[in-house]
């Protein structure tokens, strides 16, 4: 009845290759790449920085996915955020792809994470893109804001997981710009 | 040898399972001699390899391993196997099962634990895996899952098509209550591409129809690599925590039967005569084909697969005699002899025209002896013809015909010779730049089909147009039919034979009223030109109808009740539609073809809007749980009623129900084709009314045991045909719903499941052989549509009105006659990834399309769905999220309800608009897209303003934006000059400047704006409403509005006090402000008499203390006053709403002329 999480997926991955960003508000226009990356099991999938493509300047983050990817092995770049619950985040993002199916999914997603960067059985919080929705002349903006919950699982979260993802493709390309997180005015 | 035998002999003995002893041993052979087996592990050998295997029978993973020394005994007292942790059993599953037909049956025990129970010392064991089976070609698959939660097993089915998520995977499952620690039990499970069972212990304990995406699968050709079978493989978070051993897992290559599925378990019990093997299976069904039928038959149906030899011999032979008696409370209804030829035959008895216990008695001679017996209820509603009388419901009466034109509400239509309109207007526009048109392809090109119309047949609800059209190679006789909404039936039946290239309908709309193409799901983000495949397998994601349709100036649409005889090819389109032209085509058929002699067609057509909107459209105040005197569903669990979904009001427990509650609040809560297995009606007509891969629920059912008493069971849900005998069944029961002593009660019958489902039972005639041979299935449109329209009929000549669900397929054919379309409940999905997901991802022209009254033609109450995605969402930290919502609906004009969302913040909305007359009809709404008296400085401020009754003017300013927005806002062109205002959300106060005001609006929020300010108070109520009431289950008060008695004019509230409770109304307020609320009081005696305000916060939550005021009153009118400043410090600082309760000693009472102030 439970369904498989992304969390109990990755838990064992990406713990060891993370990079703790702690700030509040935060703004990455992936001129370098800061983030960690990970991968499903099985994924074909290469995740770089491309300091060509870029939406107001060059550089971003790019995912290659397949050919031959498996459908259910998605991958994505992730980075963390120090967070206190009862707080709204937000975190926003601009893509652009090319080649995906169109029922392919570019996602921008939250976890949440004790301090010890242990996961905490949340699930995942994410807005997403279809891969028809996704733009390939342009660039268009996913946002993600969530309120962290004071009481259950989420109370005593104390990091962020942000994921800029994609899942379900067999191939294609998919690239990240512009990316900001902040707390929303009280 | 013999030493490793004794080793494992003495190791068993601490091991010996439960159970073990109860069934037989068999040797491994006879395990093994099944012809349709194909796969079988039975450890018997103590090595966990197959016995026997069509394909690889050697696991790919424990190869190596022997069970000898591990003690596992198993359910025939040989080996059986339990893994290790880390140990994952498997097997290719090529050759050795098959994804489109098969059964298993398998030994399952749990060690350790009791499999009966929910939990295991108080806590939950999580899913536990048994069996995966998964089938992979290239890039597609299909999976099996049986798996173990709580007390129940799940066998599960799920493909790789899309779509995912919630009711796109099949499911059934089997509750092993009462199955202990250690005891050994057989569970099998069969599967076709159709429908899956499962059962335990050789009990069916549940069927259920896979999703029509099946379909998509139905040609997958498994591959070698990838393709798995597991036992006790893990899958889901499954470790092994929880000890399980099983034993002889044996897969088939067809889906046993259930008569096969007991036998081969009763075989292996060691008392036989607990559960003897049958020979053969009869089962007796209620017979019913159509809504215009006897009734007096009653169906056997026999099954023969389990025959012995010399019988099968001779059913094979076509010489099976069987002796049948048929009796109904020991008279004789029926008898004789049967001869049968094939494993399943069913027979009809007729004569079975009573209510009452029918008995049926079968005999194979001496050999064999089998009986069934089945309950015939009362089905004397049927052909009632409720609702289904020739009158036109009120507010359609502009229909009319004169000639070959037809007026309806707000439109005409002109036919000429031919059977479709030749011009359409609406609203005074014509909708057709080219009129619909069959177009038949011939091999001397485009036939030139001349009409001739023929005679013309009036009812009052409907006219058809008759004649017949000549072309070159065949004739057509054609029956166009115009019913009182517009609903066009086109039927037409090509005579002579002809061969035909391709026939299409062909039309094109005026480009204005292309805005929305809906068939019914709008469609966003692609076009102009889409195309579309016949929806072969139903379902909500396909096109079912082609509607083009605008904001304000109508649309038009076709639909289809079938398939018979189009010949196209189904992975290609056959609709077409461009948006920029309006150009529409539907081709039936796409390849050459020689059409058999008189073959039938049959299309529909609809302009809409279908009628007038209701009058109630704005501030319904729908669910909404600080008021008593709004609708609300009523009757959801079947509360009051003789089962959910009967609609038939329980012979105490509606009375008891519905009391207390306000006349015209209660919106019945039905279902439009189904019933549940508690009904004895579905159960006799299960299987003559069923929907194959109908949606089957588990509802709950408050059965009253007296005196407020329930007890809480559960039905699944019995899937039931439009087609049938349901329509007469809910109309009888709708009947008497609102002809009951409460019955006043009701506002509205609400129909779930309410979609233009596809229907493909042979039994009543949804599947047919068209005249190509083909087996058709059929749309409920037209069945389900005469439920409506008689529901429609019948309420509105009792002041009553219908709102429909069918999640986001409004079809107007079918939803346009009713009062109120109900959507949003899909949002689940989105809106627990994405509690933001009403601004942040849906569009807006979702919002103008699927949401929009002036779209679909019909009221909308839109049904949030964020606390079905989490009951955290009702929570004040999460209020942002219900106002991101009401952001959306508010700034659309799109009335919502309460269930599902925060209370508060909605409760906040309704009462600013309430009080500024939002809901009169007089009101009119200038939307921020196309309105332009009020601009804003930022485009993120959108202004959507009310025009109200006396001068009021209430503007909504929407911020759908992650960032707040300060905006100034200039209504100039409305009212200029210098004046008050009022912030009506958070409650501020504004000054109006030269026309002009600046205002902040949060992110994904939205402030209302109204001038000239108005106040809540002063309040008056004459008290000839009931209110709402509380009182303890065991207390034994009345609560009515008295209507005979009164203090300034007749009406009061009585209260027969015995036990306690109150009257009670809430009333908003804000702290710091002062409060008096006085009200007039007499008794039957004298005694005493109390008013109290309690204090509530946005939470919902009571501030202490309550603050009262009580008197002695006697038999005349007195006087009863309490006053009360709320503080504006500690909790009551949080007080949103004053709680008026009104009550007294025991005994009678009565309250009249209420009154509050602010001061």
């Amino acid at each position: 009845m439970r369904r498989w999480m992304m969390s109990a997926i990755m838990v064992g991955v990406i713990s060891a290759s993370v990079c703790a960003a702690t700030a509040a508000d935060f703004a990455d226009d992936f001129s370098t790449c800061t983030w960690s990356e990970w991968k499903a099991e099985k994924a074909v999938a290469e995740l770089v920085h491309n300091p060509t493509v870029g939406n107001k300047a060059p550089g971003a983050l790019g995912i290659t996915v397949g050919p031959g990817n498996p459908l259910g092995a998605g991958c994505c770049f992730v980075r963390h955020f120090s967070i206190e619950p009862g707080r709204t985040y937000t975190a926003l993002v601009y893509v652009r792809g090319k080649g995906l199916a169109p029922d392919s999914r570019v996602a921008i997603g939250f976890q949440g994470q004790d301090a010890k960067k242990r996961f905490l059985g949340t699930g995942v919080q994410k807005a997403l893109l279809q891969g028809e929705a996704v733009p390939t002349g342009g660039w268009k903006r996913i946002v993600l804001s969530f309120i962290i919950p004071q009481t259950g699982k989420w109370e005593k979260a104390a990091l962020l997981l942000c994921t800029l993802a994609v899942s379900n493709a067999t191939s294609g390309q998919v690239f990240f710009d512009d990316f900001e997180f902040f707390q929303a005015e009280e | 040898m013999l030493r490793k035998r004794l080793l494992v002999a003495l190791l068993g003995v601490p091991t010996w399972l439960n159970a073990a002893g109860a069934y037989r041993e068999v040797p491994t052979a006879d395990k093994l001699n099944d012809g349709d087996l194909t796969f079988a592990v039975t450890f018997d050998t103590r090595g966990v390899n197959a016995d026997f295997a069509k394909g690889d029978p050697i696991s790919t993973t424990m190869k190596d391993v022997a069970l000898g020394l591990r003690g596992c005994v198993g359910f025939d007292s040989q080996q059986g196997f339990k893994p290790e942790p880390g140990e994952d059993l498997k097997f290719g599953a090529l050759g050795n099962a098959s994804p489109h037909e098969g059964s298993m049956t398998m030994w399952v025990n749990g060690l350790g634990y009791t499999p009966g129970d929910e939990m295991t010392d108080g806590r939950k064991r999580g899913n536990v895996a048994l069996l995966y089976m998964l089938f992979k070609d290239d890039s597609r698959h299909i999976e099996y899952r049986l798996y173990e939660y709580g007390d129940t097993v799940y066998f599960d089915w799920r493909s790789s098509e899309p779509p995912h998520g919630w009711g796109k995977y099949g499911r059934v499952q089997v509750s092993r209550k009462g199955i202990k620690k250690n005891q050994w039990h057989q569970i099998a499970a069969t599967w076709t591409d159709r429908k899956l069972a499962i059962y335990l212990n050789g009990e069916l304990g549940r069927e259920a129809m896979l999703p029509a995406k099946a379909d998509k699968t139905r040609d997958l050709a498994p591959r070698a690599q990838g393709s798995v079978i597991g036992l006790k493989s893990r899958f889901y978070e499954d470790k092994h925590a929880w000890d399980v051993a099983v034993d002889d897992l044996r897969i088939f290559s067809r889906a046993l039967s259930p008569l096969a599925i007991r036998n081969q378990y009763a075989r292996l019990l060691l008392d036989q005569d607990s559960a003897a093997v049958q020979a053969y299976d009869v089962k007796l069904n209620g017979v019913n084909t159509g809504p215009a039928d006897r009734l007096d038959r009653l169906e056997a149906e026999l099954d023969f697969s389990a025959l012995p030899q010399a019988d099968s011999a001779l059913l094979s032979q076509g010489q099976l005699t069987m002796d049948y008696c048929l009796t109904r409370e020991g008279a004789t209804i029926a008898g004789g002899q049967w001869t049968f030829s094939h494993e399943t035959e069913c027979r009809i008895i007729k004569g079975v025209a009573q209510p009452g216990t029918y008995h049926l008695e079968t005999s194979l001679g001496e050999r064999a002896k089998v009986s069934a017996s089945i309950v015939r209820p009362d089905l004397s509603f049927s052909g009632n013809g409720i609702g289904a009388e020739d009158v036109v419901p009120d507010i359609w009466q502009d229909f009319a015909v004169n000639e070959r034109a037809v007026t309806l509400w707000n439109r005409v239509y002109q036919f000429g010779e031919g059977p479709l309109p030749t011009a359409v207007r609406a609203y005074g526009q014509s909708l057709l730049e080219r009129p619909p048109q069959l177009i038949v392809e011939t091999s001397r090109g485009t036939a030139d089909i001349s009409y001739q119309a023929g005679a013309t047949q009036r009812r009052n609800c409907a006219v058809t147009f008759t004649g017949t059209g000549k072309a070159a190679d065949f004739t057509l006789d054609y029956a166009t039919t115009v019913a009182f909404d517009g609903m066009i039936t086109f039927d037409f039946t090509v005579m002579g034979s002809p061969e035909i290239r391709s026939m299409k309908l062909e039309w094109q709309l005026k480009r204005d009223i292309c805005q929305y193409l809906m068939t019914p799901l709008f469609q966003e983000g692609r076009g102009p030109e889409f195309t579309f495949q016949y929806p072969a397998g139903g379902g909500r994601l396909n096109a079912t109808q082609l509607w083009l349709v605008s904001e304000e100036k109508g649309g038009f649409a076709y639909a289809m009740p079938h398939d018979a005889n189009w010949v196209y090819d189904p992975k290609k389109p056959v609709f077409s539609v461009n948006k920029a032209t309006g150009q529409c085509s539907v081709t039936m058929i796409t390849s050459a073809v020689k059409l058999p002699e008189s073959t039938p067609y049959q299309a529909f057509f609809i302009t809409t809007p279908t009628r007038p909107l209701p009058a109630r459209n704005r501030v319904i105040r729908f669910a909404d749980s600080s008021r008593s005197d709004t609708p609300r569903m009523g009757m959801t669990g079947g509360g009051g009623l003789t089962g959910v979904f009967t609609f038939e009001p329980h012979g105490t427990d509606f009375a008891y129900r519905m009391k207390t509650r306000v006349p015209n609040t209660v919106s019945a809560y039905g279902a439009a084709n189904s019933l549940t297995e508690a009904s004895d009606i579905a159960m006799y007509f299960r299987k003559y009314w069923d929907i194959p891969g109908g949606s089957i629920y588990k509802m709950s059912y408050q059965k009253p045991l007296g005196d407020g008493k329930y007890e809480k069971e559960y039905h699944l849900t019995v899937p039931a045909c439009n087609t049938c005998l349901i329509n007469d069944y809910y109309m009888h029961n709708i009947k008497q719903l609102l002809d009951h002593p409460y019955g006043d009660r009701v506002w509205q019958i609400y129909y779930d499941l309410c979609g233009n489902s596809l229907c493909g039972n042979d039994s009543h005639g949804c599947a047919f052989k068209d005249k190509f041979g083909r087996t058709i299935k059929t749309f409920a449109l037209l069945s389900k549509r005469k439920l409506v329209e008689r529901t429609v009929r019948f309420c509105h000549s009792h002041n009553r009105t219908v709102m429909l669900h069918a999640q986001r397929s409004y079809a107007p054919f079918l939803h346009g006659l009713a009062d109120y379309f109900y959507p949003g409940e899909q949002h689940n999905t989105l809106l627990k990834r994405n509690p933001f997901g009403y601004t942040d991802e849906l569009s807006d022209a979702l919002y103008r399309s699927e949401y929009n009254r002036d779209v679909l033609g019909t009221g909308v109450i839109f049904l949030p769905a964020l606390g079905q995605a989490s009951s955290d969402n009702f929570k004040p930290a999460a209020f942002p999220y219900t106002e991101a919502m009401l952001a959306m609906l508010l700034s659309h004009d799109v009335e919502t309800c309460q269930s599902y969302a925060a209370g508060a913040p909605i409760q906040k909305v309704w009462d600013a608009l309430e009080k500024y007359g939002v809901q009169s009809p007089e009101t009119r709404a200038h939307l921020y897209h196309t309105q332009q008296e009020i601009t804003s400085s930022l485009p993120d401020v959108r202004v959507t303003w009310y025009e109200c009754p006396g001068n009021q003017r209430v503007l909504i300013l929407a911020n759908k934006d992650i960032r707040p927005r300060s905006a100034t806002i200039d209504v100039g062109k409305i009212a200029s000059g210098d004046f008050p205002a009022r912030e009506e959300y958070v409650g501020d106060d504004i000054n109006v400047v030269a026309g002009k005001f600046d205002i902040r609006v949060p992110s994904r929020s939205f402030r209302i704006v109204a001038f000239p300010p108005k106040g809540f108070y002063p309040v008056e109520d004459g008290m000839d409403t009931v209110w709402g009431s509380w009182k303890r289950p065991e207390c034994k008060s009345d609560f009515v509005c008295d209507q005979q008695v009164g203090r300034s004019s007749p009406g009061s509230l009585k209260v027969q006090a015995q036990g306690g409770g109150c009257f009670l109304k809430s009333f908003p307020v804000q702290p710091g402000r002062t409060y008096r609320a006085t009200v007039y009081a007499k008794r039957d005696v004298g005694g005493l008499v109390k008013i109290a305000f309690q204090g509530k916060n946005d939470a919902n939550k009571f501030l202490v203390p309550p603050q009262t005021a009580s008197a002695e009153v006697g038999t005349q009118w007195q006087e009863l006053a309490l006053r009360f400043t709320v503080p504006n410090t500690g909790p009551w600082a949080k007080c949103r709403l004053l709680l008026v309760t009104l009550s007294g000693a025991e005994g009678a009472m009565w309250f009249d002329d209420f009154a509050m102030v602010e001061e």
